[in-house]
């Protein structure tokens, strides 16, 4: 689809009327990756994220209105998209917990035979480790994840002090440590 | 290559970056199975991080802002004449509002009718004589009014009916011997 189509001024008619199409769209190309990177870190899945992504690119416009600091525009999509794909991530885990409950018993038992990638096999078990977390926990090691939120983004998005989020994700990074420590010492 | 249980806390602190504590260097230097277990964690330490980098490791298809705003424009036009979430809200609200008033009303209008039912039955009871008047109304009642003097008849045969009025039947036979 061609960029013409969505340059004809559609932005104004509905929404906040003091963005125009051009402003709305030069956001969406700053922001885009960011956003793209939130909702990946939080589901580990291209597709979906891409979903995420849309949708959340389609509530800012539709809630641009009510964005009383222009400026913070870039926290409040990758907040949005967090959320959206957070709620995503909640309803696969319960569907693929629900459908595949027997698969994943007898899986467990190959975990040998899959270990040829170790770089892989610690990526996949890191995942499981870092779900596993508290939800507050959780929220800041996915989020550090991004390289283009810093701390005081990643505060900005989860509605923290910028101490709270070094402190937790101090906490995240020993917890996890101390699970593939006991196993390895 | 297990550590001392004593060290194994500040150990991991060490591993993600925590400054030495100096006793902790101390132990370091003499006991091996610590200084074996601190560089496993630091590598652990490493390989954790370097992880959760890769989280976010995949990049957006080349064309991605383009397809966003193509989806958001395809959305906006296909909700163009759905009505916002205010409108929804302000809607729900009348309806519940009408609903609540008509509610009142038709309470009100249940009072006013039971509160006539009771004054029209507190009439009726006002005005309720005692049917006993009407039962006992007869030709006769009048001798029952004055009953006769001494002389008197009770019933006067010639005119035809009942007594109307007493009448002196002494007086009669004077004047008709």
């Amino acid at each position: 689809m061609q960029g013409g189509e969505y340059e004809i001024g559609w932005c104004t008619s509905l929404g906040d009327e003091a963005q125009s199409a051009g402003e709305f769209e030069q956001r969406v190309r700053a922001c885009h990756r960011l956003v793209f990177h939130v909702a990946y870190a939080v589901l580990s899945d291209r597709a979906d994220a891409e979903e995420v992504v849309q949708d959340a690119f389609f509530r800012a416009y539709r809630k641009l209105s009510g964005l009383r600091e222009p400026h913070k525009f870039r926290a409040w999509v990758a907040q949005m998209g967090y959320r959206l794909a957070l709620n995503r991530w909640r309803a696969t885990t319960r569907a693929r917990r629900r459908d595949t409950s027997w698969h994943e018993m007898s899986s467990g038992a190959q975990a040998d035979v899959e270990s040829i990638v170790a770089q892989r096999e610690m990526q996949r078990r890191l995942r499981e480790e870092i779900d596993r977390l508290p939800r507050k926990l959780r929220a800041v090691v996915i989020l550090s994840a991004v390289q283009e939120l810093d701390t005081r983004d990643i505060a900005g998005v989860l509605h923290i002090p910028e101490g709270t989020v070094r402190s937790r994700l101090h906490l995240a990074r020993k917890a996890l440590l101390r699970v593939f420590s006991d196993e390895a010492l | 290559m297990k550590p001392c249980d004593r060290w194994r806390e500040s150990l991991a602190e060490l591993a993600l970056g925590a400054p030495a504590d100096p006793e902790l260097s101390e132990h370091l230097a003499t006991c091996a199975s610590c200084s074996a277990a601190l560089a496993k964690m630091q590598s652990l330490t490493g390989e954790i991080d370097l992880g959760i980098r890769q989280l976010a490791s995949a990049e957006p298809n080349a064309d991605g802002a383009t397809r966003i705003l193509a989806e958001v424009a395809s959305r906006v036009e296909r909700t163009r004449w759905l009505p916002s979430g205010k409108i929804i809200a302000a809607a729900f609200a009348a309806a519940v509002f009408l609903a609540a008033s008509l509610g009142v009303l038709w309470r009100l209008r249940a009072q006013r009718q039971e509160t006539e039912r009771v004054l029209s039955a507190a009439a009726r009871i006002s005005s309720w004589k005692s049917p006993t008047r009407e039962l006992l109304h007869s030709p006769y009642e009048i001798l029952l009014e004055r009953p006769p003097r001494l002389g008197e008849y009770f019933y006067q045969l010639d005119s035809g009916g009942p007594l109307m009025k007493n009448s002196a039947p002494r007086a009669k036979e004077k004047q008709n011997p």
